[in-house]
Parts: C-alpha cells; sequence; structure tokens
C-alpha cells in the first residue's frame, strides 16, 4: 500500500516539475509566434518610453525608470532571441516575415541604448529615444494585429 | 473602546494584508490585457475565501486547534499527507515567488540589481520570523500594506468612463489578439491568487497563536467578512489601473516597475513612494505569512512542537523548516528565474490543489465531535458545495489550461 502512495506521490511531483516545461514547450503556430514577439517587443517598448516621458515630467522616480528600462530590454531580448531561433528553424524567407523580425531588432536595439543611457544617467540620450520608441511600438502593435488576424 | 480599536486593527489588517504578490502580478497583467472582464473572477475568488477562512476561523477559535492539526487527525494520515504534500509544494512555490517579490520591490526603490536583494529579503524575513512578536508582525506589515489604497486613488484620478467599466465587466469583449483560452486560463489564475491556500492554513494557525476563543468569533467574522472583500477591491484597483492606463497604450504588464506606472501618472512621485512601501510591505507580510504557513503545515502533520508564542528553542524542528524553506527559495531564484513567472506558475499550481485544501475544512467544520454547536449552518454547507463544485472545476482546468496557452501567452 505504501508503494501505492509513493507512485502517486512521484507522479504528483513529476506532473508539477513538467507542467511548466510542457507549458514553455508547447509552440503556436508561426504566425502566433511572430505576433506575440511582436507584442512583447511593442509592450516592452511603450512602457520604457512611458517610463522616460513621465520621468521627465518630474512624477516618476529615476530608480523606478532605469527599472522599468531593465525589464523592457531583457524582455525584448528574449522575445528577439526566440524569433530569431525561429528564424533560423525555417527555409521560408517571406519579406512579410522579414518586415516584422527587422522591426523587432530596431526597436530592441533602441532598448539596449536606453539601457545604457539610464545605467550612465544620460537623461539626455533618453529623451531622445523616447518618441522613437512610442513610434516602434506603434509599429511593431500594428505588426502584432496583422499577424493575429492571418 | 479598547475592542472597537482591536476590531478596527484587525479589519485594517486584513485588508492590507490580503494583496500579495500573487494579486499584484495576476491582476496587474489581467488588467493590461482584458480590461476589467475578468473582474468577476476576482469577487468570486473573494466569495470563496471570505466563506472558507470564515470556516476555518471559526474551527480554530471552538477547538484551540489549527485546521491542518485537524485535517490529519480527522481524515487519517493518507489524506493529510495528499493535502500536505500538494500545500506544502504549492506553498514553498508562493514563498519564493514573495521573496522574489521583495526583492523587486527593493529594486525599485534603488535601482540595485534584484538578485542582489534575494538573500537580504530572506535573511529579512527569518530575522522577523526569529525575533518578532506574531501580533507585532502581523499588525505591522498588514498596516504598512493599506498604502496599496493609492491604486484605488490612482484610478479615481484617472477618471476612467465609469460606464464602459460597467460594461466591460459585465459583457467582457475579447481583442483580436487574445484567445477564449488565454481569457479561461486568466480566469482560473485570478480565482488561484484569490483563494491561495496558506492563507487559511495561516489564518487559522495564527487564531491558535492569539489564542483566540468563543469570545473572538465575531471579530475574526468581522475580520474576514469585511476586511478582506475590502481587500478584493484593492485588487480591483489594481486592474482597473492597468485596465485605464496600460491596456489603451498596448502595454502588458510583465514586471512590477510596469504596475507602478499607471500610479505615477495619476498621482506624481508622492503615489509612487506609497506604492513603493504597499508592495515591500505587501510582498513582505506575504513572504512571512508562506514561511510561517510552511512550518505550521509540516508541524501540525507530523506533531511537532509549533508556534511562534513558544521560544525557538521549544519549537526547534518549525524553526528548522522554515529556515530550510527559506534557503530552498534563495536557491531558486539565484537561477535566475524570473520571479514573476514563478509567480504566474505558483498561482495556476494553486488553483490544481484547491479542493484538497478546502474540502477537509469543509468536512472538519460539519464534524460536531469538534464543532459542537458551532458546526456550519445549512446555509453556509450549500455555499460550501456550491463553492466546492467551482473550485474542482478551476482545479481541473488549470493544468491544461497552462499547456494549451503555453502559460498565458
Amino acid at each position: 500500500m505504501a508503494g501505492s502512495w509513493t507512485r502517486w506521490l512521484v507522479a504528483a511531483a513529476a506532473v508539477v516539475l513538467l507542467t511548466p516545461v510542457a507549458a514553455c514547450a508547447s509552440t503556436a503556430g508561426f504566425y502566433d509566434q511572430l505576433s506575440t514577439a511582436a507584442g512583447e517587443v511593442a509592450s516592452a517598448s511603450g512602457s520604457a518610453a512611458e517610463a522616460i516621458d513621465l520621468t521627465a515630467h518630474g512624477r516618476l522616480t529615476s530608480a523606478v525608470r532605469d527599472s522599468a528600462i531593465a525589464d523592457a530590454d531583457q524582455q525584448s531580448s528574449t522575445a528577439a532571441g526566440t524569433l530569431d531561433q525561429l528564424q533560423a528553424n525555417t527555409t521560408d524567407r517571406q519579406a512579410s516575415r522579414r518586415t516584422t523580425i527587422d522591426a523587432v531588432h530596431r526597436a530592441q536595439r533602441s532598448l539596449q541604448l536606453a539601457d545604457d543611457a539610464a545605467a550612465n544617467h544620460d537623461d539626455q540620450t533618453l529623451a531622445r529615444l523616447a518618441p522613437t520608441l512610442r513610434e516602434q511600438a506603434k509599429q511593431l502593435t500594428d505588426l502584432q494585429d496583422e499577424w493575429a488576424s492571418r | 473602546m479598547k475592542k472597537v480599536l482591536g476590531l478596527a486593527l484587525g479589519i485594517l489588517t486584513a485588508i492590507g494584508g490580503f494583496v500579495d504578490i500573487g494579486d499584484l502580478v495576476t491582476n496587474g497583467v489581467v488588467g493590461s490585457r482584458f480590461g476589467f472582464g475578468l473582474a468577476w473572477s476576482t469577487l468570486l475568488g473573494v466569495v470563496g475565501i471570505c466563506l472558507f477562512a470564515n470556516m476555518s476561523g471559526r474551527v480554530a477559535a471552538v477547538s484551540g486547534r489549527a485546521t491542518f492539526e485537524l485535517i490529519r487527525e480527522r481524515l487519517g494520515a493518507r489524506v493529510g499527507l495528499l493535502n500536505l504534500v500538494a500545500s506544502f509544494l504549492i506553498n514553498l512555490m508562493t514563498l519564493t515567488a514573495e521573496i522574489g517579490g521583495v526583492a523587486l520591490a527593493l529594486m525599485l526603490a534603488s535601482s540595485v540589481n534584484y538578485l542582489l536583494w534575494v538573500p537580504v529579503a530572506a535573511l529579512a524575513l527569518w530575522l522577523v520570523i526569529w525575533r518578532v512578536k506574531f501580533t507585532v508582525l502581523e499588525n505591522v506589515t498588514g498596516l504598512l500594506g493599506l498604502c496599496l489604497i493609492v491604486f484605488a486613488v490612482a484610478l479615481f484620478l484617472l477618471g476612467p468612463d465609469w460606464g464602459e467599466v460597467v460594461k466591460q465587466a459585465v459583457s467582457p469583449h475579447l481583442s483580436q489578439t487574445e484567445s477564449p483560452a488565454t481569457y479561461w486560463y486568466y480566469a482560473v489564475a485570478l480565482f488561484g491568487a484569490a483563494m491561495t491556500p496558506y492563507e487559511v492554513f495561516f489564518f487559522s494557525s495564527g487564531a491558535v497563536e492569539e489564542k483566540w476563543s468563543l469570545k473572538d468569533l465575531s471579530q475574526s467574522r468581522m475580520n474576514v467578512l469585511v476586511g478582506f472583500p475590502l481587500g478584493g477591491l484593492l485588487s480591483l484597483a489594481i486592474a482597473g489601473c492597468a485596465a485605464v492606463f496600460l491596456m489603451p497604450k498596448g502595454i502588458e504588464v510583465s514586471s512590477l516597475s510596469q504596475l507602478v506606472l499607471p500610479v505615477a501618472a495619476a498621482g506624481g512621485k508622492l503615489a509612487v513612494a506609497f506604492v513603493l512601501v504597499g508592495l515591500f510591505a505587501a510582498t513582505f507580510g506575504a513572504g512571512l505569512e508562506t514561511t510561517l504557513s510552511s512550518g505550521y503545515t509540516l508541524a501540525q502533520f507530523f506533531g511537532w512542537s509549533w508556534g511562534k508564542f513558544r521560544s525557538p528553542a521549544r519549537a526547534a524542528r518549525f524553526h528548522v523548516s522554515m529556515m530550510i524553506c527559506l534557503l530552498v527559495g534563495i536557491a531558486v531564484l539565484m537561477t535566475g528565474i524570473d520571479p514573476v513567472m514563478v509567480t504566474e506558475m505558483s498561482v495556476v499550481f494553486s488553483a490544481a490543489a484547491l479542493p484538497l485544501t478546502y474540502f477537509p475544512i469543509l468536512v472538519v467544520a460539519n464534524d460536531p465531535d469538534y464543532m459542537g454547536q458551532y458546526v456550519n449552518s445549512r446555509l453556509v454547507n450549500i455555499a460550501g458545495q456550491i463553492f466546492l463544485v467551482i473550485v474542482v472545476a478551476a482545479s481541473l482546468a488549470a493544468i491544461p489550461l497552462m499547456i494549451i496557452t503555453g502559460a498565458g501567452k
């Protein structure tokens, strides 16, 4: 009897350990993944731009702004990395996909610059980057919607 | 007068202590993705936690013993062990998320990377548990947690169209980028966040720590029935701020820093200061509760001496088990795993394990050997059984929805 309980416990532990892995590994379609990555980077760019603007208007502390930019940089790097892996695994090089991937990389670069500027307390560079980030967020949101509708 | 003050303090700490990292993250994510479309799930979870926390508080006040201890005695070692394994693992995951939450809150205030704050946060939790009296740690963190009311203030300052808010809450509309599966995944997650198992274990063990008796029943009832729903309103305000400010800008919450943006936009730096104190207090308070709950569940199952009312030397295994849990939490976070992801996982697993926590409570609360004339009324039993059906449905759906949606992506 004790053996059967042990089996149940091992099974429960396996479910607990394997579910997150299965959840992360469950792959959506290619279009869905493009849409998700574009959405994540759009969200990251938008929140970084918002944090820069709120700080410039004296409504947010620079410590929170810097954290928000670092989080956004991290989020965009992860999304861009997933996208690169996806692109490497497909032989298809359609122009529309290329446009999305390029837009993601441009936004990622802007966020990296913003993260560096925040680390150096370079408010001028941040102020210059905010409109760019906002524009890139808008473009990526449009691309996200476009892929989601396919 | 003293009694009124005690009642007010109990209610205020129940409000301030209601929100934890799971509520913060899940409500933020849901607000930024679904607007007010999942407010019903939070409300449902609040009704459920009120029902069962009230039941377990009554069990503790009447019998003078904690719920978990009675579950093991009443339902036997096997059911007790199943309950222990599920509750303990989820509690450990929640504790890890709370330590991460404290570290993230400190990072927001200082710009120092959260990984450097993780050991500091865990050490502070251990020191407080080791040295500070139960009532002091409960009241101070609960009262400081009230700073999160700034989310409700911010929501009013942001000036949403209340007609639209009601419309979204009553007839949810999914955007092009969301699927019904993600909607239901987050409905289950919100429900799990509101009904996290550690809350009832902490509540009933806390009642024993504070030596509640029959004369404290009315205070226990007021704490739960007034404090928890007001705490639930705080959760709705967090989701509301994200819905009103972040959702129209296409910003989806994936970090604590994003939760602060609506408050900053509405109330400036003073409001930000309040929210940072509130975030720290909420996560630190929940960190204390989950650490203690880990010790409570283990000690009550194995029959060890437990409780903060005893000196650590007289409850050595209870204290050592909590130290080990804190070390496990540090080790998990030091792998670099995202604390927000741990939080999301913990609320979904909480939902999956809910029946194992709540069914035994219903059984014990109906046993006249323990409860005498204070067994559940017919109305409470009907409500309890309806909730058990909902809890089982959420439990069965939680893990398949997590896999189908890739954890809500």
